[in-house]
């Protein structure tokens, strides 16, 4: 019982990681309708500057932590404005779009790689690194910060999202670009909206996840991918869905890993993938869509 | 009809005498060159393998693979084993690993070319962590995540190169057929496909499985080549490498294919080189950054061809004798036109 | 009979789109289905080419059901159509959308093609003929390396046409073919549907909005409305049926008015 609850709880604490990111899967495949490979290179910025302006001393932690959720928000949109939108605006093919977002993500990994370093870097000690023991489970503050930061941003982009005018353009553009268009939207502006967004929350992650493990260049194309998967799992577009799908992920992995074999933990996310494509292809909460003849 | 019979005949000797012909160069490039531009030869014939069976898949049959490392692995821990564990010759273990290979393409195929566009993209690239996920886990059989050593040395330069002109003769083969055309309507249209009783599923599914088997072919050959095998080394970089050849040459040219093999080959040759002599002239720094520079300079490249000229050098065109000459010809008649 | 289709419905959500239609097609026929818009016209041909499943009723095609099974099959069955919005292979030139449709009538299987065996080399002969012919008779031969998306629009359709024909239907289902065209255009398609139907022996299903058009080349025609058939008779007789003017000509004047 007392390792189930643990298993819980650490399932819990990286499901936050996975929702986090997926949200912002779901969220620009929601306006432009495309999956964004370069989300993944977000989180491993996000990392990083909170990384560097801690370990040098340049910021206090809670304040780095802001300051690299907003730049990899303006990050996030910056990507969009010079890779994604010139590739839009000529009408190229959404293929294209995918395969600039791998260039993106690409360009993010190898520059860190060449400019900074190669290394993994264990982030510097902010929170005291002795478990907190609760109901027999030990638990990291860092897992604590991690649950908690990740519960208030979910549900601050789930108020915004539902109740603000602004994010209900998000909404709007979603379900018709041209539409809301023709509504009034500004579009590009919902866009840019959507990518900055889509920063905060897959930075947040990446700080988070960078704290518990390490920073390193491919902390976003591993942690992004498995995002991906969970997003596409609660069904893409959805974004109580890529919620639902990070947990779920979380779980299966963390209870796979300590009650199956810990060796298939990184598969089980495909695993799980392949089978909802195959039995529901719009995901756990997506709706389906049928091309018009 | 006899006519019809003799032009196979004539085709399949030429073919036959090429393929002759690029053994004895291979083999003789292989006795008369250092080993350093003899390795790079035979990397651009793997490479282009690979290049052309991604290409065939998603450069005509539009559906974007990410996996494709995932096909090459299978290939290349079933023909290393073959020889290693069960003492089969070369050629039957480099054929079986392309067939098996085929077979996981089927397998994965199947289910997940059901989906549309980027969905497919990613359930292929999960596919690959799952297949690194079980190698690394079979250590009896593979030796898991301690690596593969031992490996026999096969790929010489003419193997390698006698394998791409296959490659591309049977490929270029299949591209103009009615299978071809077909997998061509895929990309363009599934729904029109249909409407003219294209069964779009099959012709996905075959693509997929003819693009597998050449992919194992190629993994075959990189394990034959490296002498070693771990299953990282066949991660979403390698399809990542596949993928930025095509692109480069062009999706769905052939031709472009090899045009991206060798250009995505040389470039890393080309900026240790010029580290090297820049380190040689005493320029210690920028050497240093040359030295990984290049991954920064492929990453720009890739996405500046994206933005300014996504469908690659050739397009969907193809570089022919006929076509260049037609070329050479219109250069020289603007040149003699000038006054 | 070639073609019957019987208590054919299909329901989206709520809304029932085709509601109870019967009707038949006779072998040789030219009919016509008529409507105003939103009648459901296309969604019959969706459901007959198989790319809606109907909620009930039976669509039979030479005596076999044609419910349930897939596009791709229904169209090797015969019955092959053409899109409201053209849905040619865009990026391919005039003479490969026809040429790639021709495969259906290929024999050789995927071993010739690896290898181009004599059996490959007879089977293409025939299809590139085959393709220039028919691009001869719809009278895009001179056209045919051209790109099918820059052909003007009116070409377009009859590319479209022509593709379906390289399959050789024996029911060919034309989606609004002369839309957007001028009365000139019109007249040439009324030709050219009866040499099609004449050259190729086919029997055709057609939607269409003008009525000049539909008149002339129809010899029987259907009305929609709101899903349902509202009307059956030879053209005569549907100019003259009091409820196919209320509904259908009425709408029909404002279109012009357009």
């Amino acid at each position: 019982m007392q390792q189930f609850l643990q298993q819980l709880w650490n399932g819990l604490a990286i499901g936050s990681v996975y929702a986090l990111v997926a949200v912002g899967y779901t969220l620009v495949f929601g306006v432009l309708k495309f999956i964004n490979f370069a989300h993944g290179s977000v989180l491993t910025v996000g990392a990083y500057i909170a990384l560097y302006s801690v370990l040098r001393n340049w910021l206090p932690f809670p304040l780095a932590f802001g300051l690299s959720m907003s730049l990899s928000g303006v990050f996030s949109y910056l990507t969009e404005m010079y890779a994604y939108r010139p590739l839009r605006e000529k009408g190229a093919p959404k293929l294209n779009l995918l395969i600039t977002s791998i260039g993106v993500s690409l360009l993010v990994e190898n520059s860190i790689v060449v400019f900074v370093s190669p290394d993994f870097h264990p982030f510097p000690r902010v929170l005291p690194s002795a478990p907190i023991t609760m109901a027999g489970m030990r638990i990291p503050p860092v897992d604590l910060l991690l649950v908690a930061v990740g519960l208030v941003l979910m549900c601050s982009l789930s108020y915004f999202v539902n109740r603000t005018l602004a994010g209900l353009t998000i909404k709007a553009v979603a379900l018709d670009r041209d539409a809301a268009a023709l509504m009034g939207i500004n579009t590009s502006k919902t866009i840019s909206l959507t990518f900055f967004l889509a920063g905060i929350m897959a930075s947040a992650a990446g700080v988070l996840i960078g704290m518990r493990f390490s920073v390193n260049p491919y902390l976003g194309g591993f942690f992004g991918l498995k995002s991906f998967a969970a997003a596409v799992v609660g069904g893409i577009g959805s974004v109580p869905g890529a919620y639902l799908g990070g947990y779920l992920i979380g779980m299966l992995e963390t209870f796979g890993a300590a009650y199956i074999s810990s060796n298939y933990k990184d598969a089980i996310a495909f695993v799980l993938l392949v089978f909802v494509l195959l039995y529901k292809p719009s995901g756990l909460l997506g709706k389906g869509t049928q091309e018009k003849v | 009809m006899m006519t019809k019979t003799n032009g196979f005949v004539r085709r399949i000797i030429v073919f036959a005498l090429e393929v002759a012909a690029v053994w004895v160069i291979g083999s003789l490039l292989r006795e008369v060159l250092p080993a350093y531009p003899v390795g790079i030869m035979t990397i651009f014939c793997i490479n282009a393998v690979l290049a052309l069976s991604w290409n065939l898949i998603s450069g005509f049959t539009g559906q974007f693979s990410l996996g494709h490392a995932g096909f090459m692995v299978v290939g290349a821990y079933t023909s290393a084993l073959l020889m290693m564990k069960a003492k089969w010759p070369f050629l039957p273990s480099f054929i079986t690993a392309g067939l098996l290979s085929a077979l996981v393409g089927f397998l994965v195929g199947f289910p997940s070319l059901r989906l549309v566009g980027d969905y497919l993209s990613v359930v292929t690239l999960g596919f690959q962590y799952i297949i690194t996920a079980i190698l690394n886990n079979t250590t009896k059989l593979t030796g898991g995540g301690l690596g593969l050593p031992g490996v026999p040395y096969v790929t010489s330069l003419p193997v390698a190169a006698v394998t791409l002109t296959i490659t591309l003769w049977i490929l270029s083969n299949l591209v103009n057929s009615k299978q071809g055309r077909c997998f061509v309507a895929v990309k363009e249209d599934e729904i029109a496909a249909q409407s003219v009783g294209i069964d779009t599923t099959y012709y996905k599914v075959v693509a997929f499985m003819i693009s597998s088997f050449f992919a194992g072919l190629g993994g075959a050959m990189i394990g034959h080549y490296m002498m070693y095998l771990h299953p990282d080394v066949f991660n979403y970089a390698k399809t990542i490498e596949s993928v930025s050849m095509v692109i480069l040459g062009g999706l769905g040219s052939l031709t472009g294919s090899l045009l991206g093999a060798m250009c995505i080959t040389l470039l890393p040759e080309v900026f240790r080189n010029l580290a090297t002599f820049l380190g040689g002239m005493g320029m210690l720094g920028p050497a240093n950054f040359l030295r990984r520079g290049w991954m920064v300079f492929y990453a720009t490249g890739f996405l500046v061809l994206m933005l300014t000229r996504p469908q690659g050098l050739l397009g969907r065109r193809e570089l022919t004798w006929p076509g260049f000459k037609k070329w050479i010809g219109r250069v020289v008649v603007r040149k003699e036109a000038r006054p | 009979m070639l073609f019957e289709v019987e208590n054919l419905t299909i329901k989206f959500g709520g809304l029932t789109a085709v509601d109870d239609v019967t009707m038949n097609v006779d072998e040789g026929e030219i009919v016509g289905l008529i409507g105003p818009n939103g009648a459901g016209k296309t969604t019959v041909f969706n459901l007959v080419t198989g790319v809606y499943t109907p909620t009930s009723g039976q669509i039979r095609f030479r005596g076999q059901n044609l419910v349930g099974l897939k596009p791709n099959q229904i169209a090797k069955l015969g019955v092959v159509r053409t899109f409201q919005n053209i849905r040619l292979f865009k990026t391919l030139t005039v003479y490969e959308n026809v040429r790639t449709a021709g495969h259906l009538r290929v024999p050789y299987r995927l071993p010739d093609a690896f290898l181009h065996t004599p059996r490959f080399d007879v089977c293409e002969q025939e299809t590139h003929e085959d393709a220039l012919r028919l691009l001869d008779m719809v009278g895009l031969l001179s056209r045919k390396d051209e790109i099918a998306s820059s052909l003007p629009y009116g070409l377009q359709r009859r590319l479209e046409i022509a593709r379906a024909l390289a399959t050789r239907p024996k029911l060919l289902l034309l989606d609004e073919p002369a839309a957007g065209m001028n009365p000139q255009e019109c007249v040439d398609l009324i030709e050219f549907i009866r040499d099609v139907k004449r050259d190729f022996d086919t029997t055709i299903l057609i939607i269409e909005h003008h009525m000049d058009v539909i008149m002339n080349i129809c010899e029987r025609m259907y009305v929609l409305n709101f899903g349902k058939l509202l009307a059956h008779g030879t053209p005569a007789e549907i100019q003259v049926n009091p409820k196919v003017i209320e509904a259908y000509l009425g709408e029909a004047q404002t279109d012009a008015e357009d």
